[in-house]
């Protein structure tokens, strides 16, 4: 991933999650407190229209108690029912013109749609609205069960429409009159206009736009709505909800009797937040309510504030990222870039800037470092080059050398054959004289003859000593363990079963083992051992060692005799072929032995070296790799 | 032993003669037929070029082969010899200056039945001849 994308991704889990953490607590915070306002709010707004209806109602209860007990009433009321039956005519109009001096105005002025009074039986005595009087006078109250209650007590009827006057939406307030004897003569009944009521109920202020406010009465096991609703104009004293109905909750709430508030669901199974009362004495249940989404409208905008937030914190850390990605990954990708074009061979290139920061420092960093590195190109480029022409010489030598030694064996090839067919010759016909011509011969000729045969023996033996010199140089190697105190101990062992003449005593330690060619090996000891053998032919008694011992902080083996010996003067003569410090008769041989060993223990990677000291002896030491 | 032929295949006329002479001192009396090069010997072997009226029927008891003549050399007269169903089973003895292991081993290959090397000192050289006339001439069972 690249830097910008991680740069990106960070800056926004930085921001966005504390963001959505904080939201959230804030949100629920906000949800709780703003739900506990609301609900008290709309307790509040329930009180007091709660308050506002029993404050209305009491003053009712006021005006019908003073009526009760006007004198005028107590005195006029019999009358007026007398002269329904057979009372004077004169005193019933004088009762009525009494009590509509007294009544009338006070229906006026207190604002009731009408006043009645009824006798003791029930029956319409006396009718304030004169458009009415005429209607209802002599009749009994529309409804009995009123009658019966307002002969107790002061009481509220339920709601109804009055159809006799326009289908008005009203209510009676009946209380019973007792004579001036203190009999029970009558009742006195208000009707009150309802439209007022509504008009302060359906008042929604400070309930927004979805609040409303309603009044139910339980009936039977059902709520009636008692006002008109919002949502539904007509539902007064229609609308019903069964109690055990899921939606108008808070209105079966109230007309149950219960006080309360909460979220819950109304008549139209919207969400609400709401608040209940109950007023006894009306059997009314109050509903305050509003919608949850206006109730939690704050809270959507604060929803919409925080994603604007959040959105505009997360725009704005995308826009960090990519900026400082931008400061951070537009030099490092100069920096790629230049590297990638120092990689690709262009050596020249340089990333540096003049920026303070890390990257800057970096940057110059790489320069030096690519500096060095052209420096070091170059040198490696010079060193490979010579590196090249070097193998290109050493290939050229090793071709030359192949060449030569194709040409040294053909050389050798021909040694052999060609070089020897003459000896042969020159042997052969020597001895065709000698044997034929013996007669004719005298000894001098004899013995320049014999000389020849010598001389050509020795030259063939020469030319055998120099061909199996150059085969030890040609033959192949085959390295492997080497036990040569076992060689030894052989060649020691056969020198003295062909030599049981001479007194020599071998001393050879034993466990020396080296790694190299057991066949190259045994000829260079063979060599060794023959040159001892032969040094010390001349003493009464000889002996020969073969050990080893430390030299040059390496193991040297070495083959010690206490024979002729040697001058060291002669040394470095020693080891080339055919080199010799001793005379033939003396000591027979043609100088090749050392020569030999040499040879093998260089191709060993060894080193060989001698020493010596005339008639005290010889030593030859070799180490091998 | 007469009718007995060596064939003596050698280009060098010291060696032809010093061989004759060592022969006839190791007392083998047979006929020797010498070819100066490999082409002669092969000629005399199957009748052709200067042998092409030679009788065929006389086939050499034995053959003294040198391996470095002009023309053909030793090694390819032997494979010549052995792929031919008439000499194939012809005793044929390399007699050699060449002492190089590679000719010894070439030699076998091609199925010399020996290998001799000539020795400088005469007197050695006449032991190696009486000794092969000993046995090839005298002792082996041609097949």
């Amino acid at each position: 991933m690249s830097l910008k994308k991680k740069l990106i991704i960070l800056l926004i889990a930085f921001t966005l999650i504390p963001l959505v953490m904080f939201g959230t607590v804030m949100f629920s915070q906000a949800i709780t407190a703003l739900k506990a306002v609301r609900i008290a709010q709309l307790n509040n707004i329930a009180d007091l229209k709660k308050d506002k209806i029993e404050t209305f109602f009491s003053e009712r209860t006021a005006d019908i108690r003073s009526t009760q007990n006007y004198l005028n009433i107590k005195r006029n009321l019999p009358l007026l029912y007398a002269s329904s039956g057979e009372g004077t005519r004169a005193s019933s109009a004088n009762a009525l013109k009494e009590l509509d001096s007294q009544l009338k105005p006070f229906q006026v002025d207190y604002g009731y749609l009408n006043l009645m009074l009824t006798d003791q039986h029930g029956r319409v005595v006396y009718v304030s609205d004169d458009a009415l009087r005429p209607k209802l006078v002599g009749k009994p109250l529309s409804d009995r069960h009123i009658y019966e209650e307002g002969e107790k007590a002061i009481y509220f009827s339920d709601i109804f429409v009055n159809n006799a006057r326009g289908n008005t939406v009203e209510m009676y307030c009946v209380a019973p009159v007792k004579g001036l004897n203190g009999n029970f003569i009558g009742e006195v009944v208000t009707e009150i206009d309802m439209g007022p009521i509504y008009s302060f109920i359906q008042d929604t202020t400070g309930l927004g736009k979805t609040g409303e406010v309603l009044i139910a009465k339980q009936e039977g096991k059902e709520a009636v709505f008692l006002s008109p609703l919002r949502y539904d104009p007509e539902a007064a004293l229609k609308k019903r909800v069964a109690f055990n109905d899921t939606v108008a909750h808070p209105a079966q709430m109230a007309a149950r009797g219960e006080d309360g508030s909460g979220i819950t669901r109304d008549y139209q199974g919207t969400e609400v937040l709401a608040a209940w009362r109950y007023i006894p004495f009306l059997r009314w249940g109050l509903v305050t309510k509003i919608n949850a989404d206006e109730a939690f409208a704050p809270i959507a905008q604060l929803r919409t504030f925080f994603m604007a937030a959040g959105f505009f914190v997360v725009a704005l850390g995308a826009f960090a990222a990519l900026a400082i990605s931008k400061t951070i990954t537009g030099p490092l990708s100069s920096l790629q870039e230049g590297a990638k074009a120092i990689t690709a061979g262009d050596l020249d290139r340089r990333v540096g800037t003049n920026a303070r920061d890390e990257i800057g420092q970096l940057s110059r960093a790489f320069d030096v470092m690519t500096d060095a590195l052209v420096h070091d190109i170059t040198e490696r480029k010079k060193a490979e080059e010579k590196i090249k022409k070097l193998n290109e010489d050493l290939e050229h030598h090793v071709a030359q050398l192949v060449q030569s030694n194709k040409e040294l064996e053909a050389f050798s090839y021909s040694v052999s054959h060609d070089l020897r067919s003459p000896l042969r010759g020159i042997d052969g016909f020597s001895l065709a004289l000698l044997e034929d011509y013996a007669h004719k011969l005298d000894d001098s000729a004899r013995d320049y003859l014999e000389r020849i045969r010598l001389a050509s023996q020795r030259m063939s033996q020469l030319i055998d000593d120099l061909l199996n010199l150059s085969r030890i140089t040609r033959s192949e190697m085959k390295r492997e363990r080497v036990d040569l105190s076992r060689i030894a101990q052989d060649i020691a062992g056969r020198l003295k079963k062909n030599h049981p003449e001479r007194t020599v005593e071998f001393v050879v330690s034993g466990g020396l083992t080296a790694y190299g060619d057991e066949r190259l090996l045994r000829i260079a000891l063979e060599n060794l051992f023959g040159n001892a053998w032969k040094f010390t032919g001349a003493h009464q008694q000889g002996r020969i060692e073969f050990g080893s011992t430390q030299r040059d902080g390496r193991a040297a083996f070495f083959v010690k005799d206490d024979g002729a010996g040697f001058d060291m003067a002669y040394v470095d003569k020693l080891f080339g072929p055919f080199q010799r410090l001793h005379a033939s008769s003396d000591f027979p041989g043609t100088g090749i032995g050392l020569a030999t060993v040499q040879r093998i223990i260089h191709r060993h990677g060894g080193r060989v070296w001698i020493e010596g000291e005339v008639e005290k002896g010889a030593t030859v030491y070799f180490t091998l790799s | 032993m007469n009718n007995k032929v060596i064939l003596l295949v050698e280009d060098n006329p010291d060696d032809v003669k010093l061989t004759m002479r060592a022969l006839k001192k190791s007392n083998v009396l047979n006929d020797v037929v010498v070819a100066q090069d490999g082409a002669e010997a092969l000629d005399y072997l199957f009748c052709t070029g200067k042998y092409a009226g030679r009788d065929k029927k006389i086939m050499p008891q034995v053959v003294l082969l040198d391996l470095k003549m002009p023309k053909v050399d030793g090694f390819e007269v032997l494979q010549r010899i052995r792929e031919d169903e008439r000499t194939k089973l012809l005793p044929v003895v390399i007699l050699t200056t060449s002492s190089e292991d590679k000719d010894r081993v070439a030699g076998y290959r091609f199925h010399a039945n020996s290998f001799v090397r000539k020795p400088v000192d005469f007197n050695e050289f006449t032991e190696a001849v009486r000794q092969l006339g000993l046995y090839w001439l005298l002792l082996n069972e041609t097949a």
